[in-house]
């Protein structure tokens, strides 16, 4: 493979100009290169030349394998389904009661597909373009590949079982253009997409709990990963009813445990999404890639009240329609019908007169939070801009606004008592998805054999910045169409081995520490609950590693992310056993994992000596504001190794690199103007 | 800590493998909407016959009489009007049947807080309670005007049918309780005409309008067509001549 | 604003439950239901008292996760509206709100407001599903769908799985929520391959958890997903047409 390698340790060492004064080297260890396993063709054919590489296990002796699944989102319910029908046990695992709850279900939108049936010009060689161009070039060019060729049976598939997606007045499939993007290739079902992808994926996974393949075990958090001789074995889960904790072993563990950004504290996740189980997995040697890359959505509700309980997303494909600005004028509290043509600043259609309201996500909520910043923001908390469908109602008619948007519409209204038919919504950009996750091979597969990824708590595809509606898709590639490839290809060697006894020391250990954990945090007599840190840690992560990052900021971010997590231990109180359905101490265990992921996504944050995407570094701007990549230097993927316990760097992460080659997709500037 | 091997991580239950409740409950609401069907076919025919009664005496008698050799010659005597009564006490008792099981079964599936706030249809709510009442007027009915027995007025004449009717309805409690059982017949045929557009799987939008329209006509035609009678009779506009 | 709220209190399926009264001095009209059980949360975690459980995921209506009873309704007064969505501002200064589990023999309490409902997802499994294995699938865009009939099969798939409709019911009756996934399969090319086997497994599977349907309609009125209500109808239609035509489609 013909890479350049990145200089980074001669980059980061003392003599830097940039974040001066901080001595990253007191703070973590700059590691070696490590191999994605990328097939050696041009990225178009890797795909088809992998497979045809990989192991098969012969269909009489699959049942003999077990794989465990955990999450039965997109990617957890789709890999669990295929896995199980092409004949493998399958056990799947899910903290909801039932598994159509996953958080899948909330995206909106559409889903991606480059089928190319339209004459506007899509191939999957644009959709990689779209891909990695919109992830500035810090995914892997190949993987954006194979995402782009399954996802054109993705359509297919899901329809199949299922999906009711909009259909033309010809019978055909609908389609829409997405935020970074000049095609339209986004398959919807109105704005509930998410939603019936993931009750598709759902109900396929439960017509293999109907045959037998794959067994459910719901109400049961991972707590813990088993691994042995380098091999992950195994799970070790507690009972949320129950309060037991219990392991599982099998041959292989796929997670599909979705993304971080609860970690912000309010974001536009569910309740539950938590980092624990990609936490454990890194903890236990698992590589955890690019932490930083943390999306902030541009189209959510703002916060209005203290109590507000989270921030609730409005599709980006509102954008299609809608038109963004603020007030000419700061502080500007009239109606903003009220306000006229000539005092509305359409700043996204004024700086980017290409793409207007369509670029992509990381452009888009920079530049509201910086009207938002400079004092134009409108709402009671002057925290929000307007998306205003005026316009588009006048051009198109009420009604063809109402049939595309009906739901978010109605959703927008229930939330805040507003008609946006009559006043334009009021929108802020809110901590959405995480790029970064725990860190996988071209065949998923993490720096743990055995231990696959799959949908958002892996890395892979989207870089630095992911667009529009290819989450949806991200899920379902590697749930129905890569890893019931790949993971075959790892049991294949295994055949005859049973899972680990669960007598084995291994196993033993790992449940003896996880259940010390919750002893400790039971026994913890403190004064707060710990909803109090996650929202101190959520104010630390918003004001320093939010849309834009300053170094000396993030150094800062770090001690006060120390003493939060010290303060934490020594001050949070949990009510209540262990041994029953407890949801205070569920919610510890997820914070404390917080404090410390926290601590490796500030870390991260600051190693980057770049702007890329939603990674914007103050000290790396073009002189016209946008965000400056270093190609040279940091062109690779950070993937943090956990920090050994004993030696001179005792305590430091090591950041091992993955480097990046681009092939189809030249590294240039990206440009949305 | 407990051995971890004795305790396998629960399961999520997977679906029953013994049969569902027999008779199965969609089969007892279809049986409900068509034996209902019928009693609501059987009502309508029944009023056009009650309306004869402002004819005129002979013209009602004669109507009565009519009916008992319906289909004459082809079914001989009375043949096809005990054929008709067997069919109706059949379809009453697995109307009947079916709706106390379904009720049993409601209650039941219900458990141990019953719902107590009821945004619409009062009707659909009450079908239990108004079902059981006309049971029992169906009964008084029969013993009062077709056989003349134990609650019926003095004088019961099988071959004057008109002047039946009058008598019974000149005694006031009986005008009172045939006048409120009516009001809640038609209560419960404007639900019944509703749940047997549901129960035979009408899902159309125009068609489910158009029922739902009809199932309050016919029950305020039936009302007030045989609440008529009794207050005619009260008020004397109908007496014997 | 100042609420009472009686909280259902109960510690596992085994015991008895019984209401307890809290008072919130500073409800505010902007919180969500779940907005303000947070707040009681907080007050309770504060003075060191057991917290109440309850269920919620997404906070934005989709998920299905969340679901009490507000003085005897299901997700609260407003109609057609998930308890995340159900605010403050539909009750008074002073009132008095009587927060409690779903209600229905098929729900059983698991602690405190979190009901077992996985008898849903058993209906499901019993035929809910579509019989095509990853890869399989034929050209979408080759499948003629009418728009029409696209945008019918995405009234009824909306459905976000709450159960309301089944503690909205006199009966305990799932046909709202068995009806929008049998109608929603049945309008599905491939859904529709296997519309008889699945109306009869379905509705058998169902009939041994829920109730009878006596068409009432607090179901799709309490609905937040606003499944119409003629789902209700489709149970019958769909196993009767199972059971003239006699075929697996």
């Amino acid at each position: 493979m013909s890479t350049k390698k990145p200089k980074s340790s001669d980059h980061n060492s003392s003599d830097q100009k940039g974040p001066a004064m901080i001595d990253l080297d007191a703070l973590r260890v700059v590691g070696q290169p490590i191999d994605g396993h990328v097939p050696d063709v041009p990225p178009a054919l890797a795909w088809e030349d992998r497979k045809l590489h990989y192991n098969l296990v012969n269909p009489s002796n699959r049942r003999k394998f077990t794989v465990i699944v955990v999450g039965t989102g997109l990617a957890g319910a789709a890999a669990a389904a295929a896995l199980g029908e092409l004949g493998y046990n399958v056990e799947v695992f899910t903290y909801h009661d039932v598994p159509r709850r996953a958080h899948s279900v909330a995206a909106q939108g559409g889903v991606n597909s480059p089928r190319d049936r339209k004459v506007d010009n899509d191939s999957i060689e644009r959709f990689v373009k779209d891909t990695v161009k919109g992830g500035d070039y810090r995914g892997r060019e190949v993987d954006a590949f194979r995402l782009g060729q399954e996802g054109v049976r993705v359509i297919d598939h899901m329809q199949a079982i299922g999906a009711p997606f909009a259909r033309e007045y010809g019978g055909q499939l609908a389609t829409r253009s997405f935020g970074g993007v000049q095609v339209s290739r986004t398959y919807y079902t109105r704005g509930q997409t998410g939603q019936q992808l993931e009750i598709a994926s759902a109900h396929a996974l439960s017509r293999q709990v109907a045959a037998g393949t794959c067994r459910l075990h719901s109400r049961q958090e991972m707590l813990d990963l088993i691994v042995k001789d380098g091999r992950a074995r195994g799970i070790v889960v507690r009972d949320l009813v129950s309060g037991k904790v219990r392991a599982l072993t099998a041959h292989a563990v796929v997670l599909a445990t979705g993304g971080y950004g609860n970690i912000y504290y309010k974001a536009t996740l569910a309740k539950n999404s938590n980092a624990t189980a990609i936490w454990r997995a890194y903890k236990r040697g698992a590589y955890f890639a690019n932490p930083a890359f943390v999306q902030i959505h541009p189209t959510a509700l703002p916060l209005m009240s203290r109590w507000q309980s989270k921030k609730i997303l409005m599709s980006e494909s509102l954008r299609n329609d809608g038109r963004i600005w603020a007030p000419k004028a700061k502080g500007d509290e009239r109606n903003p019908n009220d306000i006229p043509e000539d005092e509305r600043d359409y700043f996204l259609e004024r700086r980017y007169p290409a793409f207007g309201n369509l670029v992509p996500r990381d452009v888009a909520s920079r530049n509201i939070r910086e009207r938002i910043d400079a004092g134009y923001g409108v709402g009671p908390l002057k925290n929000a801009v307007y998306l205003d469908f005026r316009d588009a109602i006048g051009r198109l008619g009420a009604a063809i606004v109402r049939e595309r948007y009906s739901n978010l519409f109605d959703m927008y209204n229930e939330q805040t008592g507003e008609d946006p038919f009559a006043t334009p919504m009021r929108i802020a950009p809110s901590v959405h998805f995480t790029m970064g996750g725990l860190w996988s091979d071209y065949d998923m597969q993490t720096s743990i054999p055995g231990l696959f990824v799959g949908g958002e708590c892996g890395w892979g595809y989207h870089g630095a910045n992911r667009l529009g509606a290819n989450s949806l898709l991200s899920g379902c590639v590697d749930g129905w169409f890569t890893l019931p490839y790949s993971v075959p290809n790892y049991l294949a060697g295994y055949l005859g081995e049973s899972p680990l006894d669960l007598a084995d020391d291994a196993v033993q250990d790992t449940m003896r520490e996880v259940q010390a954990r919750l002893d400790r945090l039971v026994g913890n007599k403190g004064t707060h609950g710990p909803d109090h840190f996650a929202a101190k840690l959520g104010e630390i992560l918003d004001q320093y590693a939010s849309v834009s990052r300053d170094p000396a900021e993030l150094a800062a971010a770090i001690k006060q992310i120390q003493a939060l997590r010290k303060e934490f231990w020594r001050d949070v109180k949990v009510i209540g056993d262990g041994d029953r359905l407890n949801q205070e101490l569920e919610y510890a265990g997820r914070v404390a994992d917080y404090l410390e992921l926290a601590e490796l996504l500030v870390l991260d944050a600051l190693d980057r000596d770049e702007s890329a995407g939603a990674h914007f570094r103050t000290d790396h701007v073009t002189p016209d504001g946008e965000a400056m990549r270093d190609d040279e230097n940091w062109t690779f993927v950070s993937a943090w190794q956990a920090p050994s316990d004993s030696g001179p760097d005792a305590g430091k992460p090591i950041r091992n690199y993955e480097p990046l080659v681009f092939t189809a997709v030249p590294l240039q500037q990206r440009n949305y103007k | 800590m407990s051995s971890p091997t004795a305790d396998p991580i629960p399961l999520a239950a997977r679906p029953a493998a013994t049969p569902a409740p027999f008779p199965p409950t969609w089969a007892l609401k279809v049986i409900m909407a068509l034996t209902g069907s019928l009693f609501v076919a059987f009502v309508l025919f029944h009023l056009a016959g009650n309306l004869k009664v402002y004819i005129g005496a002979e013209d009602f008698n004669h109507y009565a009489e009519w009916l008992r050799h319906l289909l004459n010659p082809l079914i001989p005597g009375s043949g096809f009007l005990w054929a008709f009564r067997a069919v109706m006490v059949g379809s009453l008792v697995l109307h009947v049947y079916s709706g106390i099981t379904l009720w049993v079964r409601g209650r039941r599936s219900r458990g141990n807080h019953p719902r107590k706030f009821i945004a619409r249809r009062l009707s659909s709510r009450t079908m239990f309670w108004t079902g059981l009442i006309v049971l029992c007027f169906i009964i008084f009915h029969i013993l009062d005007l077709t056989m003349g027995k134990l609650v019926a007025a003095d004088g019961f004449d099988p071959a004057d049918p008109y002047s039946n009717l009058i008598h019974s309805f000149s005694r006031a409690p009986v005008a009172v309780f045939y006048g409120l059982t009516m009001a809640l017949i038609a209560f419960h045929i404007s639900h019944g005409i509703w749940s047997v557009i549901n129960d035979l799987g009408g899902t159309g939008k125009r068609l489910r309008s158009v029922v739902f329209i009809v199932a309050g006509v016919v029950a305020v035609v039936v009302a007030i067509g045989n609440l008529s009678i009794p207050i005619a009779v009260q008020a004397g506009i109908l007496a014997v001549s | 604003m100042r609420l009472i709220l009686e909280v259902w209190r109960q510690a596992s399926p085994q015991v008895q439950g019984h209401l307890e009264a809290y008072e919130i001095d500073d409800a505010r009209e902007e919180m969500s239901l779940l907005e303000l059980l947070d707040r009681l949360n907080h007050q309770l975690i504060e003075a060191d008292q057991e917290p109440v459980a309850f269920e919620s995921d997404c906070r934005e209506g989709i998920c299905g996760t969340c679901g009490v009873d507000i003085d005897g309704i299901p997700h609260g007064p407003e109609d057609n509206v998930p308890a995340c969505g159900q605010h403050v501002r539909s009750f008074n200064d002073g009132d008095t709100v009587r927060i409690e589990p779903f209600r229905a023999a098929g729900f059983s309490v698991i602690r405190d407001l979190i009901v077992d409902r996985t008898g849903l997802d058993r209906i499901i499994q019993a035929g809910g599903t579509v019989a095509v294995d990853a890869g399989t699938a034929t050209d979408a865009d080759a499948l003629l769908v009418t728009h029409e009939a696209a945008e019918a099969a995405l009234d009824f798939a909306a459905c976000i799985g709450c159960g309301a409709c089944i503690s909205a019911c006199p009966n305990g009756a799932a046909y709202l929520f068995t009806g929008a996934k049998l109608q929603h399969l049945a309008l599905m090319p491939h859904g529709k391959m296997e519309r008889g086997r699945r109306a009869r497994a379905m509705i058998t599977q169902m009939e041994h958890e829920f109730g009878p349907c006596s068409q009432i309609g607090e179901c799709a009125l309490a609905c937040p997903a606003n499944v119409p209500l003629s789902a209700i109808a489709t149970v019958n239609k769909e196993r009767l047409r199972a059971l003239l035509r006699r075929k697996d489609n």
